[in-house]
């Protein structure tokens, strides 16, 4: 049996706060979605990690795979705690990734290579919030089983793809900065982009139109739609994976849970391509074909009623949450 | 072992001292006890002193008995501090008792004191919640009053008392403490504002709590047979007891009943062979209203589950069959912690022996009943008098 | 200034804080948690380690207004106001104390049914706490 994805599970935050609420005090909201979600107080990387891992069967992980790059612990591994609190203490291999927004696809990449693991995604990016840089950003968490036993989807192709490329948005300590380089952000983006989705489907024997369910980054809601359609997706096959749009932005978790909604959506035999981008350096891309396991009754990670069951925050709760979480 | 009594009890008054710090409130609260050995002492016959104290500030944690007794010039003296949070008073007392009945010392000075008004906010709330379970409750982010507030939650759905009751308590210890001049609040409050008070631990509000306070206690013990050196009217210390439990409350099997209070009162019931029907009145541990409830139930005086209708049936007034809290108890006199159980001597002395003025009761037996944290540590003591 | 749980004494409860690790008896089969040093029943002192589920009921609990939190715990009383903090007695018989979270204060009702999740609890010399708090058993 071949390997793929045998399990997943997501885990958002309490709140949420919506473009009207920015837009009353700001005049605009920069970041073109419906809303954003908001860590409370008591959560952050770690405990969506947690709250994820936890939806997943992964007991006999012997691999531990995470990523972030906003780690509540500078100069620790988030495997720590996570394994405790997932039951996988003890002899179980740890891998991190944390300084690109393609981490997520790492810490799943790695996991693919040793056959099996438990992969875990988490991120909860911040900027000043009178930049809008910030606007975008929000938080959550996936988490997938890897294993050979009855996967819901197996790896049809992948492909990845490096060069020196502009560093357009970076973190200065735990903030995002983005120097809006304009047309330059997106240059990078679409090269390494299309290298990645191009040999992907070549890997996989399969076309633009064979795909069902496709996810690009989403730190950027224009260049992700404009970048899909340049490599010749259309809102079919784009809208399934499209979490930013009521989640925002949550760095390295965001292809994840991207992959994870579409999976949600795909039926048996489907094709979904997960296409993740990081500034300064690269991409990577996964055709991943769903096999009948997908249409379990219990095999949705329930991205839909995660994205649903969240709790607005008016802009002062949020500001407050803000002003003493920081 | 022999018998055991107090001839002196005395302690400042309750509340804000701006002027004093620990020596001083002790200083103040030794005098008061020498002046009320009707045939005076001298302090260099004590044999031991036991000064209770949480120690709330951290200022003197170390060896804070001799720095009290020797503020007095007494030094030489055996003296060491008796820590079990707001039950360090009836601790140090209960040492008190043991060292006098064994034959091992002849006089013995029992003390309290507390020094709470000069912290800054964060230390004060850090120092309240120090005698909760630390590794649990507090990390549960749980504060003094929100323990209580569990246990009257508790309380209220197990029983058919209702939410009223408690704030009874508060109106009734009001009405003491306005009679009381040791006490830090001295006016009355009405059922209406007690009730609507801002709430600070649901179902507990503002009223439901004691405040934080300035203080210090002292008592002279001796034995029975030597008191009369002393004074023509000893108060005997004819029972006495001890407990404890579980600092958690989530450990305890029940949330609802003080078992450390109920071994306590089993013990100071038994020595003094008294039963609860031959007390006359009290002074309990009521650091919040559900308190002094419990109280009446682990002490015998209401069974359990019915405690509250002592209270809705005014019994516990002054004017009741059973006065509860005469001084006006922790709620209206204070609760200054370490000082707490002594200060309930010199209440307990000063009514048995005709003295408490304007809130004078009836009785030649009492009790008192002190409890650290939220019933960690407990002591019960029955006094009598010559009738 | 926060009650002081030391680093060490911290770690030697993650099994708690973090997987519901309790033990049994192994004479009575009385469940501990936390762990004792005997047997709260038959004061054995000999157990077994036992993984907790970690779900259970409100047993009772209070709502803290936010001027009287613990100082490690302004923080979150100023960030999101009043924090529940209940005994829950866990499915196995114990009882524990927690904050509750992902609820609205007025909603808690003695009996209602609870499972835990891993939270932050606080952050005391530069090191984040983590440890579970109850929610809705639905959720
Ligand atoms: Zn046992």
């Amino acid at each position: 049996m071949s390997v793929g994805l045998t399990d997943y599970g997501v885990s958002l935050p309490t709140y949420h706060v919506t473009a009207e609420v920015y837009e009353e005090v700001w005049g605009r909201f920069a970041a073109r979605i419906d809303r954003k979600t908001v860590p409370a107080y008591d959560e952050d990387a770690m405990t969506l990690a947690t709250a994820a891992a936890r939806e997943v069967d992964a007991a006999d992980a012997e691999t531990l795979a995470v990523a972030t790059t906003t780690h509540p612990q500078a100069g620790t591994l988030l495997s720590g705690p996570l394994s405790r609190s997932v039951g996988l203490d003890g002899p179980c291999r740890t891998l991190e990734f944390g300084s690109s927004w393609k981490a997520g696809l790492e810490a799943l990449d790695a996991a693919l290579s040793f056959g099996s693991g438990l992969v875990v995604a988490s991120d909860t990016p911040e900027a000043p919030s009178d930049e809008d840089t910030e606007h975008i950003l929000g938080a959550g968490a996936a988490a997938f089983a890897v294993g050979d036993d009855d996967p819901l989807a197996t790896v049809a192709g992948s492909a990845h793809y490096v060069d020196a490329y502009l560093p357009a948005k970076f973190r200065d300590g735990a903030d995002l900065t983005d120097l809006s380089l304009g047309g330059y952000t997106t240059e990078g983006f679409v090269e390494a982009l299309s290298a990645v989705v191009d040999d992907a489907l070549a890997d996989a024997g399969l076309s633009t139109d064979d795909i069902d369910h496709a996810v690009f980054p989403q730190d950027d809601v224009k260049m992700s739609w404009r970048g899909g359609g340049r490599l010749g997706f259309d809102a079919d096959q784009m809208s399934a994976g499209f979490v930013v749009n009521r989640m925002g932005f949550a760095a390295a978790a965001s292809p994840l849970v991207g992959l994870a909604a579409a999976l949600d959506a795909a039926e048996a035999g489907a094709h979904v391509l997960v296409a993740g981008y990081g500034y300064g350096h690269g991409a990577s891309a996964f055709v991943l074909e769903t096999t009948p396991a997908i249409e379990a009754p219990d095999s949705d990670a329930g991205v839909d009623d995660a994205l649903d069951a969240t709790t607005a925050l008016e802009y002062g709760e949020f500001a407050r949450l803000r002003e003493v979480s920081r | 072992m022999r018998d055991v009594a107090i001839v002196g009890a005395g302690q400042t008054p309750y509340g804000d001292h701006p002027e004093a710090g620990i020596k001083e409130l002790f200083a103040s609260a030794f005098g008061a006890m020498a002046d009320s050995v009707d045939r005076g002492f001298d302090a260099t016959a004590l044999d031991a002193a036991y000064v209770g104290s949480l120690g709330v500030g951290g200022s003197q944690l170390g060896i804070t008995g001799a720095s009290l007794t020797s503020h007095l010039g007494l030094t030489g003296l055996p003296v060491q501090r008796v820590e079990n949070a707001c039950a360090s008073g009836g601790f140090a007392l209960l040492d008190a008792v043991h060292a006098v009945g064994s034959g091992a010392s002849d006089a013995v000075l029992a003390a309290g004191v507390e020094k709470m008004l000069d912290l800054s906010g964060d230390r004060s709330k850090y120092w309240l919640g120090v005698s909760g379970d630390t590794e649990y409750e507090r990390l549960a982010g749980m504060t003094f009053a929100g323990v209580y507030a569990i246990a009257a939650r508790r309380y209220l759905h197990e029983t058919d008392a209702e939410r009223e009751h408690l704030s009874r308590v508060a109106v009734k210890n009001h009405e003491n403490g306005a009679v009381n001049p040791k006490a830090q609040f001295q006016r009355e409050v009405s059922l209406e504002r007690a009730t609507g008070a801002p709430e600070i631990a649901a179902p507990l509000n503002l009223y439901d709590a004691c405040p934080t306070t300035d203080g210090a206690a002292c008592a002279l013990v001796v034995p029975a047979d030597e008191a009369r050196e002393y004074t023509d009217d000893p108060v005997y210390v004819t029972g006495f007891g001890g407990g404890s439990d579980h600092l958690a409350l989530h450990d305890r099997e029940t949330i609802t009943s003080l078992s450390a209070v109920r071994e306590a009162a089993e013990a100071a019931y038994d020595r003094a062979d008294k039963t609860p029907e031959d007390v006359d009145f009290a002074e309990v541990h009521d650091c919040f209203t559900i308190a002094e409830l419990l109280a009446y139930e682990d002490l015998g005086f209401a069974d359990r589950g019915e405690g509250w209708r002592l209270i809705a049936e005014g019994r516990t007034r002054r004017d009741g069959d059973l006065p509860v809290n005469t001084s006006g108890g922790l709620k209206a006199k204070g609760h200054p912690l370490g000082a707490t159980g002594i200060g309930q001597v010199v209440e307990v002395f000063d009514q048995l022996r005709g003295d408490a003025g304007d809130r004078q009761v009836d009785g030649d037996v009492a009790l008192s009943h002190n409890v650290g944290g939220s019933g960690g540590a407990a002591t019960v003591f029955i006094y009598e008098v010559d009738a | 200034m926060g009650a002081h749980i030391s680093i060490p004494m911290y770690e030697r409860t993650v099994g708690q804080r973090l997987a519901f690790e309790g033990e049994r008896c192994t004479d009575c089969g009385t469940v501990a948690f936390p762990p004792k040093g005997a047997c709260p029943d038959c004061r054995n002192d000999e157990f077994e380690t036992v993984d907790l589920s970690g779900t259970g009921t409100v047993y009772s609990h209070t709502v803290l207004s936010p001027g009287g939190a613990p100082p490690e715990f302004a923080g979150q009383a100023r960030a999101e106001g009043r924090y529940v903090a209940a005994i829950v007695e866990l499915d196995e018989g114990p009882r524990i104390t927690a904050q509750l979270t992902d609820i609205d204060p007025e909603t808690v009702e003695i009996g209602m049914p609870v499972s835990g999740r891993i939270r932050r609890i606080y952050e005391e010399e530069g090191v984040v706490r983590y440890g579970f708090k109850f929610g809705p058993a639905d959720d």
